[in-house]
């Protein structure tokens, strides 16, 4: 019988950085990661 | 053993920084692995095999870490048939042959890594990042125009282009989508170690791509010390005005824009030293300098004011203010 992946964040490159706030309990969703932490740096370009 | 966290480009440093980086995803994906097992579920055979080549040093793809995240994303949201199948995909992956620093254009991609690269590069919902493939007929020249403003660097400031081929592995030379209203000039993303995307349209000679150079790589070497602890730990809900972008951005974003500008500026510096530049390419690397300076200020007063710093982060900043500090006070 299958049960209930669970993962613990804290065990997770780029997941243990959720802030503590937010921590996640083993097996809990987190839904989509924090895009200010994981997400793309992106450089604008200057205005001409 | 954790890395120094001076300032000045270390290649040495930057090796020891991704070698972490992938080792961390071994092991990730051995507590998955686990997971599963202790779930009554059993991880690939081909994926174990992976887990153990990462785990001896063997060099992975950045879309290997981008098949991670979204795998691992889809398990702790309990999606975990898609988060299955794409564990499937990540064991199908291969390994890099070696550091060979690949230069392509966006459609030179497999269809399915572009999608995943639009999709992890685009996560900001306050600002949408579409990329596409460059203007046809500009392939080859932008290609071409990166490889040799590169080779230039090497020659003029070789432990920027020696630290900066430590981490990246791939350069996707893109253009952006018209319909997102706004002009970019590179970027990376954490979930995407390795790569870094670069505007072919927003460079105008080999200045302004050595600096984007220097850019992106700082943004790149930052998520490199961030495997434990981020580097600010403000809840990311505020926004503040960024001395790069014209929108404002989380704390986060303040913090990377301050310290890789100090990066440019120490680059640009190291190129006019170098003796290596016309009189035009001097005199626009130190204006470069002089808007580095304005915007490193800029930054700093903002995380003074208002940042909350992991040890990681105060230590980061520490350093390129002790850098900058000769150039912000003539800048002040």
């Amino acid at each position: 019988m299958q049960r209930t992946i669970q993962l613990d964040a804290s065990k997770l490159l780029g997941f243990k950085l959720v802030p503590r706030a937010g921590f996640v309990q083993i097996g809990a969703k987190i839904g989509k990661v924090p895009p200010a932490v994981l997400g793309a740096k992106i450089g604008k370009a200057p205005p001409p | 053993m954790l890395p120094s966290l001076h300032f000045p480009p270390d290649p040495a440093r930057a090796l020891a920084l991704d070698l972490r980086m992938r080792q961390q995803l071994a092991q990730s994906l051995a507590h998955i692995g686990q997971s599963l097992e202790n779930s009554g579920r059993s991880l690939p055979g081909a994926l174990t095999t992976r887990i153990e080549l990462l785990g001896r040093a063997g060099l992975a793809s950045p879309s290997m870490f981008g098949l991670y995240y979204e795998a691992t994303s889809a398990l702790l949201g309990n999606d975990v048939g898609p988060g299955l199948a794409l564990l499937d995909e990540l064991a199908g992956a291969p390994m890099l042959e070696d550091r060979t620093l690949s230069i392509v254009t966006f459609d030179q991609m497999p269809r399915n890594q572009q999608a995943r690269y639009r999709r992890l590069m685009d996560t900001d919902p306050e600002t949408p990042f579409r990329i596409v493939a460059p203007p046809a007929g500009l392939g080859a020249a932008s290609v071409g125009a990166f490889a040799s403003a590169l080779k230039r660097l090497r020659a003029a400031v070789p432990e920027t282009v020696d630290e900066f081929e430590a981490i990246i592995r791939e350069v996707i030379l893109v253009s952006g989508d018209p319909a997102i209203g706004y002009d970019f000039a590179g970027g990376s993303c954490y979930m995407l170690w390795g790569a870094l995307f670069i505007n072919v349209g927003a460079h105008r000679g080999d200045i302004e791509l050595m600096e984007a150079i220097a850019h992106e790589s700082a943004h790149s070497l930052l998520f490199g010390f961030t495997v434990d602890e981020p580097l600010v730990l403000d809840a990311g809900t505020q926004r503040f005005a960024s001395p790069l972008r014209d929108d404002l951005r989380p704390m986060d974003g303040i913090y990377h824009a301050t310290f890789v500008s100090a990066r440019m500026h120490w680059t640009m510096s190291r190129l006019l030293a170098s003796g290596e530049l016309s009189a035009s390419e001097a005199d626009e690397a130190s204006a470069r300098m002089q808007t580095d300076a304005r915007n490193f200020s800029a930054g700093y007063a903002t995380l003074r004011a208002h940042a909350q710093l992991s040890a990681t982060g105060q230590q980061l900043l520490d350093g390129a203010l002790a850098y900058m500090e000769p150039y912000t006070s003539e800048a002040a």
